[in-house]
């Protein structure tokens, strides 16, 4: 047996159902050997394509996806999506095949030092230098990618170690499937929880008047929707929550706020802006949510519940940390506050907000024309209530994040760190080995950044719902330049191809809509349909996204629309 | 002001890589860097100098701890640590009279020579970075011709408690 064996049989140990993946010179002693085992492979048509749809196969499941690509130009392909792994802490493990041993360092044919390319982008990363190390590698790395804060794990092999002869004694421990013990001295989870500060946060809570709870990814990864619920029961503080925190809590709950940040609601943003204490739950403030960070921390208090202790005043002054998983902390924070805490005393402030988010609300579809607006207001009245929707980056994907506040938790799929065009799709396509509903939007420049997955789609029948929202522009850029550089509209309208075409051209029934009847009736058909499925929206050019917080400014500086700002307290 | 870190690390290929570039990436600005092995040889220690205040310290400590390799980090309370640097200069050997009468004041001084030819003198010193920095000024500014000197970085260890 040798080293690919080695790969792969430890791959089957950890429950790898499948891997998205590209061939190529490096990687092709694992390939040799892949139909021996049990793990499917999808054959993505660029690597990028392979590390979205692991990372979406990760995000929707919490389950670690796994991506492969040979050594070079296959592993820079796969870059992009380990940073956006990195930046949204998802649990992913990346393999690269890499030039024979004795080559490297040579500058050899498709030899590139990705693990110094990949540095600043991954949780951790090994360089395997004999076969017989790889089934403790592959354990460390599904341990790694897991547990504490996950993030992506790379691991490298030189094409020599994939052929090499494994120890006979090796072999039979992986196929007794045995632990291998792991070398990790520098990686102790049971030191991280720290809650010296409750006593001082129950304080901080019990006093202040105006207090928001403020919720993120964390609480997802930790899968503390329960201790959540408690907390906000015990202490009735309004709620928002950040882009990858949609989900974690009732959406139509009397405490919900809606999204905060730049294009957060009205009332979420008010709240914050005027807020007194903010309890930060698995986030980790970053200025899309702060604006400006020395005004974010002005006139409050901040408790900070995360589990990377690095996070505790890296963005913004803090005042009481807990450190340790969410649904460790939060449940201790809940019962010293239960002692405590009257619930009544906040009733002024929730009632006040009660009259923002009436006052608020978010644009409705007024318009005779079709608009993106339009169109995500009926894709929601028609979705599982499962279902999973991915987005690429821009104006639709705000405008989904503010209208789709009812999907679960771990369902709706955004590149939020990263902030990556090109996403939505391959990781529709691995979100959809998750086995729900799966719907795919995308503007018309984000679907051109990797539009060829159409092929995989089709190849292994992967049914997603492709939406593709053209108003023939970057939409989001677009008005940008509308609203700070005077409509000099630079490179952002966009001549395309007529995606129906191109989706009948790579055998996926496509549909082309233009009106709100044709849109409503081909949704439908989108929603009955078995395998993969597109349509074209035809939509307004020139929407606009509102509330907006223009960079540079304060969340109390948010824009109901291009002339209004919001109240003051 | 300057903030010494004492950092366990696991004694694999590339970890300094990956502190440096943790170090670049988050803009933290190091004084000096030295690595070496330790009585253990499964880790080696590093002492890393950053320029900053207690509170720059700990945000460097807590990105390092996130380094998978690093076993622990450690910030070191000039009261607490025993620190060493070494320095070599090269000086150049005239027979002005005044310097010759310098030399042999560096030389009673110190007793630092550890090589010597009919140009030059090399001296070693081993002091805290305060020493060092005194004793280059020193040379500097006597009538000494100093041609080159290094500086090591410093290593520091906790102080046996009493």
């Amino acid at each position: 047996m040798i080293g690919a064996d080695a790969l792969l049989k430890s791959l089957e140990n950890q429950g790898v159902k499948q891997i998205f993946a590209y061939p190529g010179g490096a990687v092709l002693p694992i390939y040799d050997r892949m139909p021996t085992y049990g793990i499917k492979r999808i054959l993505t048509r660029h690597e990028q394509g392979a590390a979205f749809a692991a990372a979406g196969y990760s995000r929707a499941t919490t389950e670690v996806g796994v991506c492969l690509a040979t050594s070079g130009p296959g592993a820079t392909n796969l870059v992009t999506g380990i940073a956006d792994a990195y930046m949204d802490s998802v649990p992913m493990v990346a393999i690269t095949g890499n030039v024979f041993g004795h080559l490297i360092g040579t500058d050899a044919f498709q030899e590139i030092d990705i693990i110094g390319v990949c540095e600043p982008i991954v949780k951790h990363s090994y360089f395997v230098e004999n076969a017989d190390d790889l089934p403790r590698i592959i354990s460390e790395a599904f341990h790694l990618a897991l547990s504490g804060r996950p993030g992506p794990v790379l691991i490298d092999i030189p094409k020599s170690v994939q052929i090499e002869e494994v120890d006979e004694e090796v072999w039979k421990n992986i196929e007794l499937n045995n632990n291998f013990e792991h070398n990790l001295p520098g990686y102790d989870l049971t030191t991280i929880l720290d809650l010296s500060d409750i006593d001082l946060a129950t304080d901080i809570i019990t006093e202040a008047q105006r207090p928001v709870v403020i919720l993120g990814h964390g609480v997802c990864l930790s899968q503390a929707e329960t201790a959540l619920k408690q907390f906000l029961e015990t202490t009735q503080i309004p709620t928002t929550w950040t882009l990858h925190g949609i989900g974690c809590f009732p959406y139509n709950h009397e405490l919900a706020l809606g999204m905060l940040g730049m294009h957060g609601t009205a009332t979420a943003n008010f709240a914050v802006a005027n807020a007194d204490c903010i309890i930060g739950i698995g986030i980790r403030f970053d200025d899309r949510i702060t604006g400006i960070p020395a005004e974010f921390e002005k006139r409050k208090k901040i408790i900070h519940l995360d589990i990377d202790p690095a996070e505790f005043g890296k963005n913004v002054k803090i005042d009481a940390k807990l450190a340790g998983q969410i649904n460790e902390t939060l449940p201790k924070l809940t019962e010293s506050l239960s002692r405590k805490i009257a619930q009544n005393r906040t009733k002024e402030w929730r009632e006040k907000l009660q009259i923002k988010l009436k006052k608020w609300p978010l644009d409705t579809d007024k318009d005779q024309k079709l608009t993106e607006i339009g169109v995500l207001n009926k894709l929601y009245k028609i979705i599982d209530q499962e279902a999973i929707v991915t987005v690429d980056v821009g104006q639709h994907e705000m405008w989904a994040a503010q209208r789709f506040p009812g999907l679960a938790a771990r369902k709706f799929l955004a590149s939020g760190g990263l902030g990556t065009m090109g996403f939505s799709l391959p990781s529709a396509m691995g979100a959809a080995f998750a086995g729900y509903e799966t719907w795919s939007v995308s503007g018309d420049g984000g679907i051109q950044m990797n539009i060829q997955e159409f092929a995989t789609l089709v190849q292994d029948n992967i049914p997603v719902k492709i939406i593709i929202l053209n108003n023939s522009f970057l939409g989001m850029v677009r008005q940008w330049q509308e609203l700070f550089y005077d409509k000099n509209y630079v490179d952002t309208p966009m001549h395309n191809p007529d995606f129906q075409k191109v989706g009948e051209a790579y055998g996926i029934p496509s549909y082309k809509a233009t009106t709100h009847e044709e849109a409503e009736m081909v949704l439908q058909k989108m929603k009955k349909h078995t395998g993969p499925v597109l349509c074209e929206f035809v939509v307004e050019k020139e929407e606009n996204l509102f509330p907006m917080v223009p960079a540079g400014k304060h969340l109390s500086e948010t824009l109901l629309n291009p002339t209004d700002k919001i109240d003051t307290l | 002001m300057k903030q010494i870190l004492s950092v366990v690390v696991q004694n694999n290929a590339g970890i300094l890589s990956r502190v440096a570039s943790l170090l670049r990436r988050k803009c933290f600005n190091i004084d000096s860097l030295t690595v070496g092995r330790t009585s253990d040889n499964t880790i080696s220690r590093m002492t890393i100098v950053i320029l900053g205040d207690r509170k720059e310290a700990e945000k460097v400590a807590l990105q390092l701890d996130k380094l998978i390799e690093i076993q622990s980090v450690e910030i070191m309370a000039p009261e607490t640590a025993i620190t060493r640097e070494i320095a070599i200069a090269r000086l150049g050997i005239h027979t002005n009279a005044e310097e010759k009468k310098c030399l042999k004041e560096v030389d009673k001084i110190f007793h630092t020579e550890i090589y010597r030819n009919e140009e030059e003198v090399c001296v070693e010193l081993i002091d805290t970075a305060q020493g060092l920095d005194h004793f280059l000024d020193k040379m500097k500014k006597s009538d000494i011709e100093v041609r080159e000197w290094i500086r090591s970085g410093i290593i520091a260890i906790k102080k046996p408690k009493n």
